[in-house]
């Protein structure tokens, strides 16, 4: 009797101080998630200190040249969001984040090379051809839309329209409504990239293709949305046959993207995420990569894969739970974010010690999301 | 001897805690990031050691904070069954 109330004790003590551990690391989200300028500031000091530092593909070490690749343009790309979001929902700060914005434009202009290296041919030169290079101009698409609409006369977003004029029409001619990120390999989260690039193009020079956007929308739904999960296909093959299976990670992140364009789709891709994938355990939120009953170790898209937890979607469930007004979800997942990431304070910025530029750049976007879903059709 | 136990326990913690930081910070300057986020990563040997150490460090001072506050309990739990039990021989 004695001895098993001792471990009643004991336990119930260690889960109290794990709970009042999430609790604190939980603490700055509540600022983040309500838009708070400081908070918002300290993650995008963390960002200018990589825009600042010259980057390449040596400074990434995946083991792959072209997801080094993939990476450095990544932590660009995400930071030019980052900064147009919050901008966007602090007019103020638009001026100190243009000079910071252009910087990144101009290198994503500058770093397709792993695209390249996979189409042996150069995106640019290959505008207006059959290979859509949909890995590189998808993504390029989505930050040039993405900085447009703080900074219309930014010198490279003269370049998207002729991004929007190589896409569209392969788009259409598509017999799958999907394109080809490299030769031979069809993600459908890289196309969602494109579509959102779109959805903010439209809303910001008064252009119109949403009846184009409508028709991808019901493909995605229709077509690469698994019946039995509701996740979105990781990936697919020519002729639109699943590839990889439903996965968090790639529904994640699509439905941050497609939130620009499509508001109640990107709800849709949220809800199944909540119906069984979303988390909390002491108040530590997370999100599971795989459906129930499939086993992984992760990849360079989710990153590890513990306990069937995923990295990358985990964080991708920030952006959600935050655009689709989600606190609980929003402060439990920063609470993982922060224990795991190691949040390092310094000179006003708030950087994660594991994140390095791409996760620094990543968790800006994904905690800051949500103004430039403002707008798109629910 | 007991006060020395606990003092020992306490500066291993603070350790832990002051490890974490330092960690944390370098793992920041020398660009650590592959090591949560690439799980077939080929990191330089540097910052796949400070990656594993702030790991290991926060991991460490978390289970000992959280095995400190079980023991403390189970042991007050204890206590109090047994001068209860004792109360209770005392009334017989």
């Amino acid at each position: 009797m004695r001895r098993s109330a001792s471990v009643f004790a004991g336990a119930a003590a260690a889960l109290m101080v794990l709970r009042l551990l999430a609790w604190s690391w939980a603490r700055p989200a509540e600022g983040l998630f309500d838009g708070d300028l400081e908070a918002q500031r300290a993650l995008s000091r963390s960002v200018d200190r990589w825009v600042t530092e010259e980057l390449d593909r040596g400074d990434f070490s995946t083991g792959s040249a072209r997801y080094d690749g993939e990476w450095l343009f990544m932590s660009r790309m995400m930071a030019v969001i980052g900064y147009a979001q919050v901008a966007a929902a602090h007019p103020e700060l638009a001026e100190e984040t243009r000079p910071k914005t252009d910087t990144c434009l101009a290198e994503l202009m500058r770093a397709g090379a792993f695209d390249e290296e996979a189409w042996g041919r150069s995106a640019w030169d290959d505008l207006g051809s059959e290979r859509p290079h949909v890995g590189y101009l998808g993504y390029l698409a989505l930050a040039l839309a993405a900085a447009e609409t703080v900074h219309p006369n930014s010198p490279e977003v003269a370049r998207l329209p002729e991004i929007i004029a190589h896409l569209v029409p392969l788009y259409e001619a598509s017999p799958i409504g999907l394109l080809e990120t490299y030769p031979g390999e069809i993600y459908p989260i890289d196309n969602t990239s494109f579509f959102g690039a779109l959805g903010l193009h439209d809303r910001t020079t008064g252009r119109d293709h949403a009846a184009f956007l409508h028709a991808r929308a019901d493909d995605l739904r229709t077509r690469f949305r698994d019946p039995a999960t509701g996740l979105l296909t990781q990936s697919v093959a020519p002729d639109g046959t699943a590839v990889d299976g439903p996965r968090a990670s790639g529904t994640g992140l699509a439905s941050y993207f497609l939130s620009f364009c499509d508001r109640r789709l990107s709800g849709e891709l949220y809800a199944a995420l909540q119906d069984g994938y979303l988390h909390q355990t002491l108040g530590f939120g997370t999100t599971s990569e795989y459906p129930p009953g499939r086993v992984g170790v992760g990849d360079v898209d989710s990153g590890p894969v513990i306990f069937g937890q995923g990295v990358s979607a985990t964080g991708f469930t920030l952006a959600l739970a935050r655009i689709h007004g989600d606190r609980e979800t929003f402060v439990a997942t920063w609470a993982t974010a922060s224990a795991v990431g190691g949040p390092v304070f310094a000179e006003g910025a708030q950087h994660f010690a594991l994140g390095g530029p791409l996760g620094d750049s990543l968790l800006f976007a994904l905690a800051t999301a949500g103004p430039l879903a403002e707008g798109a059709p629910r | 001897m007991r006060w020395r136990r606990h003092a020992a326990r306490f500066g291993l913690f603070a350790l832990l805690v002051l490890f974490d930081t330092l960690l944390g910070q370098h793992a920041v300057q020398v660009n650590a990031a592959g090591a949560l986020l690439s799980p077939g990563g080929a990191m330089p040997a540097d910052a796949l050691l400070t990656a594993l150490g702030f790991l290991t460090a926060r991991a460490g001072w978390i289970v000992f904070l959280t095995m400190g506050a079980a023991l403390l309990a189970g042991d007050a739990a204890r206590r109090v069954m047994r001068s209860e039990a004792l109360r209770g021989q005392g009334k017989r």
